[in-house]
């Protein structure tokens, strides 16, 4: 397990201080997991889970503790260092979308190639091809404001892909969506860790989009981990189909 | 790296908000070059001062005439090569709100003593062969229609004509002057019609001369000129005081009280004012703008990256609005010049007020910006994240 480990922490530690008093949210934490897997992070609210995607994405530093990913401790980076390995390396995706909201769809999508060697039109043409994956080549044209909430996930994990990181986290992806937009958004992630190996880790408090992963690691409220769960049988969101 | 659509997109998203932000940006500009000008104007005869020019004037007073006897001693002193007189003449045309100066000249002295002087058109034979002839400024010519041939009818009031008419001049040159020294709106006539005028009693006003204009020779430092002629009349009959012609020039300057300081003073403040009404269009821009920080940032652009994204659209936003009022102070210079040219003789948007309007204008745009843009640079991405839109 520890020589493809994507993701290993060790002794992770992360606190809080309110007001005079520290609230511990993860206590010497140590967790793997393996590359290429789909992993479902569930846990009652305040239990530390988004603080646990921040620290792993590098959007936020632990006190104490190794947070390896693919081999590199990014615990050890300074903030120049790990905005560049955020750009390289991993794919975000946030409940409330996060797109930009005077951008189309397509210079959405084309904003982390900004940070790339790619000349404009193979930016162009690589968001593209990031759009129509996602079933939405139509709407490039399109504002966040003039998408349903279906479609802006949908963009925002275009945007997500575009730079191919081999890691890709998603906090609380469908919780501001319908059932039918969920099932869309739950089938592309599926797709993207079946077809592309992208490893995905998924925040989310809702049983059934957890069963579209292939794992659950349960959290405890006060930062320690439960059970990893590995599911047998994953349900199949039938991602073959695109999505509209 | 900066992705300038989000500059551009970001300003353009309250059209509102943006327009009336560049226009009041762009008059607050427009405002402090035509101030700026006003200054330039004021001080042009005092930066374009002739080195070997002496001004004799009465000590008492401007105002004070000196004896017609001065003339001839003064034409002695060690170092004065020529001399000509001036009389303000304090006359009108047709209304006495069409003022414009006239002076009393010496005709030949003139062209020696004012090398700066030329005719667009006439001749200066013309000039000197009619005593009632005159030289008008290109300015006053083209204000009142005024050509070479035609007659100028001017009301003297400090000189006024016993039956009453108006002082008949012949327009014999139409002149303009290579240097700011000399304005382009003042009426010259002979020295010798006023006097003979006066003498005959065909008219009536104060006697004796305005003052001497000297021109040193070469060789001959104006300095001891001026305390040689101090000198000369210590002990009257009217004491005279000897000066630099760029000194004679400031004190009219300063006649009309500290201007350049006044000036300055309400410039300064409306560059405060429009400073704050940018900075705080900028900090409400910024603000809506937090949770697309931490998206950027969460991306991988830099700190660096959102500190350029937002301090770019203070200087965008300033630099529209700085242009356009440059723009507007430069193609409305002619109609200025034109309505104010006979209080501000030279009304000029000159380059060097240009560019402290750019510079005025950067002031603003990284004033306005850094705020903001060092505000964005320091932002936690999960801090940025949890902002409401
Ligand atoms: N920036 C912060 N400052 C103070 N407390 C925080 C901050 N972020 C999270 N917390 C606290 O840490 C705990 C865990 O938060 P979080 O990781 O968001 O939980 P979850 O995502 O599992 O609901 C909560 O009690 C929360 O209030
Ligand atoms: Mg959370």
């Amino acid at each position: 397990m520890t020589a493809n480990s994507m993701i290993r922490l060790r002794g992770v530690t992360k606190s809080y201080s309110r007001g005079g008093e520290t609230l511990t949210v993860l206590d010497r934490l140590d967790l793997d997991m393996d590359e290429g897997g789909f992993y479902a992070l569930m846990g009652p609210s305040g239990s530390g889970k988004t603080t646990l995607l921040n620290l792993i994405g590098g959007l936020d530093r632990c006190d104490e503790g190794e947070i390896g990913i693919e081999g590199e401790d990014i615990a050890r980076m300074d903030g120049p260092e790990l905005a560049a390995w955020r750009a390289e390396k991993v794919g975000f995706v946030f409940q409330g979308f996060n797109l930009i909201p005077v951008l189309t769809a397509q210079e959405n999508v084309e904003l982390p190639l900004l940070l790339t060697n790619l000349s404009r039109r193979e930016r162009r043409e690589h968001a593209t091809l990031a759009l129509e994956m996602v079933g939405l080549a139509d709407r490039r044209g399109h504002r966040p404001s003039q998408l349903s909430g279906g479609q802006e996930q949908r963009v925002a994990i275009a945007r997500a892909l575009v730079s191919d990181p081999h890691l890709i986290l998603a906090d609380e992806p469908t919780g501001d969506l319908d059932r039918k937009s969920a099932d869309d958004v739950l089938g592309l992630l599926q797709r993207l860790n079946r077809e592309f190996k992208k490893t995905i880790l998924m925040v989310t408090h809702d049983h059934e989009a957890a069963q579209s992963a292939r794992a659950i690691v349960h959290m405890e409220k006060g930062g320690t981990l439960g059970r990893i769960e590995v599911l047998a049988a994953p349900t199949d969101r039938g991602s073959a189909r695109s999505p509209t | 790296m900066i992705p300038f659509t989000l500059v551009t997109k970001n300003l353009a998203k309250h059209k509102l908000r943006f327009v009336l932000t560049v226009l009041s940006l762009a008059v607050a500009i427009f405002l402090l070059c035509v101030l700026r000008s006003l200054v330039v104007a004021l001080n042009a005869g005092v930066a374009d001062a002739a080195a070997n020019r002496v001004i004799v004037q009465s000590k008492v007073s401007l105002f004070v005439q000196m004896p017609q006897s001065y003339g001839p001693k003064l034409k002695l002193v060690d170092g004065v090569s020529s001399l000509v007189r001036w009389n303000w003449f304090g006359g009108y045309y047709q209304d006495p709100s069409n003022f414009f100066a006239q002076f009393a000249t010496d005709p030949k002295e003139l062209f020696d003593v004012y090398p700066e002087l030329y005719l667009v058109d006439g001749t200066k034979e013309a000039f000197l062969a009619d005593r009632k002839a005159c030289l008008v400024g290109a300015e006053t010519a083209a204000k009142y229609g005024i050509q070479v041939g035609d007659s100028f009818p001017i009301i003297g009031a400090l000189y006024p004509t016993t039956d009453g008419s108006a002082w008949d001049f012949q327009v014999a040159g139409i002149y303009r002057s290579k240097k700011k020294s000399l304005d382009e709106n003042t009426l010259f006539f002979h020295y010798d019609f006023l006097e003979k005028s006066l003498e005959s009693g065909a008219a009536s006003g104060p006697d004796g001369v305005g003052i001497f204009v000297l021109k040193v020779a070469p060789g001959y430092q104006p300095v001891e000129v001026m305390s040689e002629v101090d000198a000369l009349f210590e002990n009257g009959p009217q004491v005279v005081q000897a000066t630099s012609e760029s000194e004679f020039q400031a004190q009219f300057v300063s006649m009309v009280g500290n201007v350049p300081l006044l000036v300055s003073s309400i410039g300064g403040g409306v560059m405060i004012a429009i400073l704050l009404a940018v900075l705080n269009t900028m900090l409400m821009s910024a603000r809506e703008q937090t949770r697309d920080i931490g998206v950027l940032k969460a991306l991988g652009f830099t700190d660096g990256s959102v500190f350029g994204i937002l301090i770019l659209q203070a200087f965008v936003l300033c630099g529209l609005g700085g242009a356009l009022g440059i723009l507007l102070a430069k193609m409305s210079e002619p109609g200025m010049a034109r309505a104010i040219g006979s209080m501000f003789p030279g009304y000029q948007v000159t380059m060097p007020t240009l560019l402290e309007a750019g510079g005025a204008t950067l002031a603003i745009g990284f004033l306005a910006g850094i705020t903001p843009a060092l505000r964005a640079r320091a932002l936690s991405v999960i801090d940025a994240l949890r902002a409401v839109r």
